[in-house]
């Protein structure tokens, strides 16, 4: 077991007198080192501030996360995130937001650009190594992202739905290339997604979260092989039991 | 195109050049334009009082603004950035700036000069009080613009305080710093003329320039050297524009 959550409880205060917004409450799970774990859960359940915890930037009310077998005080360069909005910074270029983490690691300049360069070629932004955030388009933003997280080499990446606003068939790029990379590079990852194609596409084991306050509703393996056949009988059964459970989670909102 | 900006200015320059040639208005009250023209040649030949000239004028009126505005911004910037960054220091700090910013700039020259008496330290107090708090509200503003997400980024990526601040706070405000600088240069400017017309002795200044030209009564002079400060401030603001045009690119 590598990363463990146990007994993790998180509420917001309510707006104006409204009563505490119980988002996790009592929530257990593992993840075992070097695997790709998805997360699926109705809307709003509470899968980003899980995600948060982890990172360590925002405390839980109670409970425990352990990585390897120790509790993580706070952000640290061995637990990478990727989030939903690419948050690069909109000032730097590509290499500039690639390096940044390098830079508050105390890397020597020519280091940090050496290393920068083999991950822009790695990742497909040859020739927009200057460029900034905004004169790129969506799935090349995220690349960033995902180098800059990478290049520190996190034995844990967290991802919250990385590929959310990507188009489809950028999104089943980007999901390979997630792959390939994975597949090199052995670190865990722990990848939420509303998308149950994608992560029965990507995982080897997919959690499925209650609505809020969230619970693990089941915890499904992901058996076959890569690389996987997005339409194959295995994956369609799959999938529609995971669809049946975040249906009936569906329910009990209206 | 160019023109089409333009033709209205000259139009009216045109009328008001006319209109003077016609005897219309007495010209020890409103100077032609090539009156005005003739004053400037004046200043910056025979200069006013005769041998201090113009350049000198100007160039005590940079350096005394100069220095104010400096001041206002390598404590403004800091300061807003602090103020912005830390909710607490912003509480703080902020009743004290809301007291003092109604004070007109100009309210303090009495007891600026009590207290630095007359010369460079008041004048450039007095810029200083003009341009300190647009830099400080606007460097408030900028930072409180950048988004938490930024933040929280960094923050995996390893970041400590001191490098959100440098590293986030600082670039994402840059667009409102810039923003604070031109309008305290501005207002700083502006303070600069009035607090010359009072606040300074030394016999150098476009402000004291143009007092002692209304001493003498030289409507031409005066108003040659109210150009002179417009066409300083337009083109100081020119310059911030391109500085900001340099470290801003991403805009
Ligand atoms: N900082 C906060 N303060 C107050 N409420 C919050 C805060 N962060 C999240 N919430 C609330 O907690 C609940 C869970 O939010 P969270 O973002 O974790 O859900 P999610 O599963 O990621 O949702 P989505 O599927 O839309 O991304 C939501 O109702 C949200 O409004
Ligand atoms: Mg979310």
């Amino acid at each position: 077991m590598s990363l463990s959550l146990t007994g993790i409880h998180k509420s917001f205060p309510g707006e104006n007198g409204a009563p505490p917004l119980k988002v996790l409450a009592g929530l257990d799970c593992a993840v075992e080192a070097g695997r790709l774990v998805s997360v699926v859960g109705p809307s709003g359940c509470g899968k980003t501030t899980l995600l948060r915890i982890i990172a360590g930037l925002e405390p839980a009310d109670r409970g425990r996360v352990l990585w390897q077998g120790a509790a993580l005080a706070g952000p640290s360069r061995r637990v990478g995130m990727v989030f939903q909005q690419y948050a690069l910074l909109p000032w730097r270029s590509t290499l500039g937001n690639i390096e940044l983490g390098l830079e508050m690691a105390g890397l020597e300049r020519d280091q940090r650009r050496a290393a920068a360069r083999e991950y822009v070629e790695a990742f497909g932004l040859a020739g927009f190594e200057h460029s900034f955030p905004h004169q790129l388009s969506g799935g090349m933003q995220q690349r960033v992202a995902i180098a800059r997280t990478l290049i520190l080499k996190p034995e844990l990446v967290l991802m919250d739905e990385p590929f959310g606003s990507l188009d489809s068939q950028t999104r089943d790029a980007m999901q390979e290339f997630l792959l390939s990379l994975w597949q090199q590079r052995q670190d865990t990852i722990v990848f939420v997604t509303h998308n149950v194609d994608e992560a029965v596409f990507l995982s080897d084991e997919i959690l499925v979260l209650s609505r809020r306050p969230a619970r693990v509703l089941a915890r499904l393996e992901v058996p076959q092989a890569r690389p996987r056949d997005r339409t194959s009988p295995a994956s369609n059964d799959l999938r529609r039991q995971i669809l049946s459970l975040l249906k009936q989670e569906q329910v009990g909102l209206v | 195109m160019r023109l089409g900006r333009w033709w209205l200015p000259l139009a009216l320059l045109v009328l008001w050049q006319g209109l003077c040639s016609l005897g219309v208005f007495p010209p020890y009250k409103l100077p032609s334009p090539l009156a005005i023209i003739a004053g400037l040649v004046d200043l910056a030949s025979q200069g006013m009082p005769p041998g201090q000239r113009l350049h000198w004028h100007l160039l005590y009126s940079l350096l005394r603004v100069g220095a104010g505005f400096a001041a206002a911004a390598l404590i403004g910037v800091p300061l807003g950035l602090i103020m912005g960054a830390s909710p607490r220091a912003g509480r703080l700090v902020s009743p004290l700036i809301e007291m003092l910013r109604p004070v007109p700039p100009l309210a303090w020259i009495p007891i600026s000069i009590l207290w630095f008496g007359i010369g460079l330290p008041s004048a450039g107090f007095i810029i200083f009080l003009g341009a300190f708090f647009p830099i400080v509200l606007n460097t408030i503003a900028g930072v409180t613009s950048v988004s938490p997400l930024l933040v929280e980024a960094v923050r995996t990526l390893g970041a400590g305080r001191r490098e959100i601040v440098r590293k986030v706070l600082l670039p994402g405000a840059l667009p409102n710093i810039f923003v604070g600088l031109r309008i305290g240069l501005g207002i700083g400017w502006m303070t600069l003329v009035a607090a010359e017309f009072t606040g300074v002795k030394s016999g150098y200044g476009l402000g004291y320039m143009i007092m002692t030209a209304r001493d003498i009564q030289r409507p031409d002079e005066i108003m040659a050297g109210m150009a002179v400060i417009g066409l300083t401030g337009l083109c100081i603001d020119g310059l911030v524009r391109l500085l900001q045009r340099r470290l801003v690119p991403w805009q």
